[in-house]
Order: C-alpha cells, then sequence, then structure tokens
C-alpha cells in the first residue's frame, strides 16, 4: 500500500468520525452519510496535491465533505425540504437544555454550520474558514451572533 | 478596555479560541470587573449547554475505509504517470532524431578535382584537317575530342576557346 493510501486511512480513522457526524446532521440519512464519506475520502485520493498543501488536512476534508453534502442535497432537492439541510439535535431530558436545543434548531443554517464546527468538531477559527471557504472574521461574527441568540433565547425563556 | 472589545473576547474565551497567555490577562481583567464578571457567567453557560446538546447527538459507527476503491485510483494514476513520462521520452526522440537529421544534413559536394571545367578546344576547318591526318601525339584532335566526352559524360562544363586570340567562354554541354 502506498504512502499516500496509507496517509489516508489514518486520516479517515482520526477525522472520520467528526465527518460522519457532520454529513449525518447535514442529512439525517445514515447511509447517505457514509456514501458521503467514502465520496469525500476518494475525492481526498483524487486532489492528492491539495491533501498535501493543506494547513489543517481536517479542514480541508470538511470542506470536501461539505461542498459535496451541498452538491448532493441540491440533486435531490426536489424531494427534501430545504430546512432539512441540517438536522435539529435531538431532544433531551433537561428542560434547559431543551430550551438551548430548539434554540439551536432556529438559529441560520450559516451561524448553526460555524457553531457545531466550533463546539462539536473542535475546528479552530482559521480551519472552519478554510472549510466554509469564508474569511476567518466572518466566522468570528458568525459565532458571536449564534451566541448572542442563544443567550437571548435564554434570557427570554427565564423571564 | 471598552465594553465591545471585552464583550468579544468574553465570546472567543467561551467559544475556547483564546490562546493560554490571553486567556490569563482577560481572567484577570474579569476579575477586577463585576459586570464583565456577570457577562463571562452567561456567555459560558450558553456555550457549555450548547456544547452538551451538539454533543448529544448519536452518530452511527464509522464504515470500513474504502481502501480498494482507492488503491484502484491510485493504481490508474500511477499508470498514467508511467505513460505520460514514455510518451514524453518518445516524443522528445522524435524532435530529437528531426532536428539532429536537419542540422548534421550533408553539405553541397565541394568541387572535385576531377570536375573541374575541362578545355575543349573547338574544331575549326584547320584543326579538322589536321584531324584527319589521324596524329595521336598530345595536341591531337582525337585526343582532345576524347577528352572532352570523358568530360561530358562527367557532366562537367564545356570551355569553348575557338581561337588564340580570343577569349575562352563557357559553353554548354558537348
Amino acid at each position: 500500500m502506498s504512502d499516500s493510501v496509507t496517509r489516508l486511512e489514518n486520516l479517515y480513522r482520526d477525522v472520520g468520525p467528526s465527518l460522519l457526524a457532520y454529513l449525518q446532521r447535514r442529512f439525517g440519512d445514515v447511509h447517505a452519510a457514509e456514501d458521503l464519506l467514502h465520496e469525500t475520502f476518494f475525492q481526498a485520493a483524487r486532489r492528492q496535491e491539495g491533501l498535501t498543501i493543506a494547513v489543517s488536512p481536517r479542514a480541508w476534508l470538511f470542506g470536501i465533505a461539505k461542498n459535496l453534502a451541498l452538491t448532493a442535497h441540491r440533486r435531490r432537492r426536489a424531494t427534501c425540504p430545504l430546512s432539512s439541510v441540517l438536522t435539529t439535535p435531538e431532544a433531551t431530558d433537561d428542560p434547559r437544555l431543551e430550551l438551548v436545543r430548539e434554540a439551536v434548531g432556529r438559529l441560520p443554517a450559516a451561524q448553526r454550520e460555524a457553531l457545531e464546527l466550533r463546539l462539536r468538531e473542535g475546528l479552530s477559527y482559521s480551519e472552519i474558514a478554510s472549510a466554509l471557504a469564508i474569511p476567518v472574521g466572518t466566522v468570528r461574527s458568525r459565532l458571536h451572533h449564534a451566541v448572542h441568540r442563544l443567550r437571548a433565547s435564554m434570557a427570554e425563556a427565564d423571564e | 478596555m471598552d465594553r465591545e472589545a471585552l464583550d468579544r473576547l468574553l465570546l472567543d474565551r467561551s467559544l475556547g479560541a483564546l490562546s493560554s497567555d490571553v486567556e490569563a490577562l482577560l481572567a484577570a481583567q474579569i476579575e477586577t470587573d463585576p459586570s464583565a464578571q456577570q457577562r463571562w457567567s452567561e456567555y459560558a453557560s450558553v456555550t457549555t449547554a450548547a456544547r452538551q446538546v451538539l454533543h448529544s447527538n448519536t452518530v452511527s459507527s464509522l464504515p470500513p475505509f474504502p481502501s480498494a476503491r482507492i488503491q484502484g485510483l491510485e493504481r490508474t494514476r500511477r499508470q498514467l504517470v508511467l505513460f505520460r513520462r514514455v510518451a514524453g521520452l518518445a516524443a522528445a526522440l522524435v524532435v530529437g532524431t528531426v532536428l539532429g537529421s536537419w542540422w548534421v544534413r550533408p553539405a553541397a559536394p565541394a568541387l572535385q578535382p576531377d570536375k573541374r571545367p575541362a578545355f575543349v578546344h573547338q574544331a575549326s576547318g584547320d584543326t579538322e584537317r589536321a584531324g584527319r591526318s589521324e596524329k595521336s601525339d598530345f595536341w591531337s584532335i582525337r585526343r582532345l575530342h576524347q577528352t572532352a566526352q570523358a568530360s561530358a559524360r562527367d557532366g562537367a562544363t564545356r570551355v569553348i576557346w575557338d581561337s588564340p586570340v580570343s577569349r575562352p567562354r563557357i559553353g554548354g554541354e558537348l
């Protein structure tokens, strides 16, 4: 097995679970998410140069996954409503967490995506910027707006 | 520090995006500012709750790595690289051969000593008469004709010299 395949396999073990979770949240369909995960690594194997020069291979893979997910979503738009691009987090027993869950579900898709990549996947601001192909300042702004919105929702509920 | 800048830093801290030294400086700043402490606790509780909510999603187990597909791609890529190298080498050889044959093509042949114009004395009436005498010495007409014919066979240029008092001229084929 060549070095590049071994490297990709190691990345698959390290980043694969996060990518699968990300794709599953975007689709809600486990099988579609698994297909997209495989396709992400196949595309990565086709673009070895990108992987070599990427500052963060993790962010680079997230970028590929995001683009593939968008393309796949466009293809099945006729049968899938746009609101289901990002799935809502699962319900919890804790009323306070349930409140936050609903507030997260109400966030604009762009803010929610940035928040998920930061809080769930642990990507840095620059990695999120690389994955979403947006400036770092935009990432910071989206995250700040998202936290402000969540805080406002919680404040409303407390009152 | 103004409130907006402090808020931005507090948000970044709640999102875990500050470096340790900046965070230590901010912590020292918050300790002296009760309102900042209040805001920090609000941001921290929001992001902690959001983190818990986002992590609660169940994810299916990771499917096996698609090694067969990716190795197939690698094989194809290696074959393509090999083909490109061979094709490049072949193209370089062809170009080299063509250029080389053009560059070192044989030069125009130099005038050989035996190709030098032969001096032919055109037979005049007197010399014809002299030729009929069938002399075969050096200046005989017969020998001169033989020389001229030999030169004509070799493709030599004919020089016509009718008379010793006139200039020789270049003529056509014998």
